[in-house]
């Protein structure tokens, strides 16, 4: 599972804008962009959810 | 088939009151997590038939461009597919067998898409009123849902979807430019736009899952969504010069229905029997389950390609 971080602006910041399921990082970089193409970001990047350390539980 | 849901009823609704999202499966009750996989699953399917459905009209395009335009749009719903089962597989549902290996009378969308839509104008008029259709509801979930993950997700698709929908309405007024596409605009309104009343399920007094609004799954009843839905196709149908059965009763403040509903439909001959007088929604519920002609082919060309890839690895 990949959680999918972009930003629109230089200036603004990355932030989450879905999650995608996939089994390699090949196949997630390709559902990333083909399913979170609603705008022309400047940036995106995707990280392992189970990479996450969690501080503060919701 | 799900992950165990620990928490109880009593423990969901206050953590609602307490103006907190349902961020996980370990904060939901089993009705809380039965009830969102139910709405999600409607969800998903319909989104993911979509494609199948578009595709097969979009091959019909005038021109380059628009194929391109209704391919992107094909796309954005397989997106939003994706969204909703992914969300479904935090959930602890086996999609690959949900998607891939359950039988095709076993999927929960409409039965608008059972009916095939076989030319540029039926894709458009879909676009113009299923989409406008998946915009009430998703909207109404996006407004409203307790379910905190898949509020998140909604942003993006509730933009989409209004994309999808204002090409509807530009072809429209494109194709109303001449008399025969006037003609084919009103027969293609004279089967979708009652298909679509129906899109929005049973009428509130024979409503089963009072949880939908218990747990803030959804704001707006059925009847609601299908006034909201009528608010904007209506003024949009009659501002180009075309018919619908239904009418702005101003003093009541509420869309009124002109024809016989629910009604008989001849699938095959995408036809209202409004001859024949109202039937019960039992009747409707009974041709639903049954569905429509194009259901099967419309799974098939989902799964096969997964199952031949699976045979040629096996080889």
């Amino acid at each position: 599972m990949w959680e999918v971080f972009a930003r629109r602006k230089f200036e603004e910041p990355l932030h989450h804008v879905g999650t995608v399921a996939a089994d390699d990082e090949r196949l997630a970089q390709v559902y990333a962009r083909t399913i979170f193409n609603e705008f022309s970001w400047v940036e995106m990047v995707i990280f392992r959810r189970d990479s996450a350390v969690r501080i503060m539980e919701s | 088939m799900a992950v165990a849901a620990p928490a109880t009823d009593a423990d969901v609704l206050e953590r609602i009151r307490s103006g907190k999202l349902i961020e996980h499966v370990g904060q939901m009750s089993p009705s809380y997590l039965e009830g969102m996989i139910r709405i999600l699953t409607v969800s998903a399917d319909t989104e993911l038939i979509s494609a199948p459905a578009y595709y097969n009209a979009a091959q019909a395009a005038p021109h380059l461009n628009a194929f391109g335009s209704a391919t992107a749009i094909i796309q954005d719903e397989l997106g939003h597919a994706h969204i909703a089962y992914r969300l479904m597989r935090d959930l602890g549902v086996d999609t690959e067998q949900l998607i891939y290996e359950r039988p095709a009378a076993r999927f929960k969308y409409p039965y608008a898409f059972d009916v095939p839509l076989d030319s540029w104008v039926e894709l458009v008029m879909a676009n113009a009123f299923y989409d406008r259709a998946g915009f009430c509801l998703l909207g109404d979930i996006y407004q409203t849902t307790t379910f905190g993950p898949w509020k998140r997700a909604l942003v993006k698709v509730d933009k989409e979807e209004t994309f999808h929908l204002r090409h509807g309405e530009n072809w429209m007024k494109k194709i109303a430019q001449s008399a025969e596409g006037r003609d084919e605009i009103q027969r293609a309104i004279d089967w979708m736009f009652v298909l679509t009343l129906e899109w929005f399920g049973l009428p509130d007094d024979l409503k089963r899952h009072s949880e939908q609004l218990d747990f803030g799954f959804k704001g707006q009843s059925n009847d609601q969504l299908r006034q909201t839905w009528m608010s904007t196709a209506v003024p949009l149908v009659e501002s180009l010069g075309f018919h619908v059965p239904a009418h702005d009763d101003a003093a009541a403040g509420r869309y009124v229905i002109d024809c016989p509903f629910p009604a008989e439909f001849d699938a095959e001959n995408k036809r209202w029997l409004f001859e024949e007088g109202p039937i019960s929604w039992d009747r409707v519920l009974e041709r639903w389950k049954q569905r429509g002609p194009m259901n099967a082919q419309y799974v098939d060309t989902i799964q096969r390609g997964k199952q031949g890839l699976e045979r040629l690895a096996d080889a």
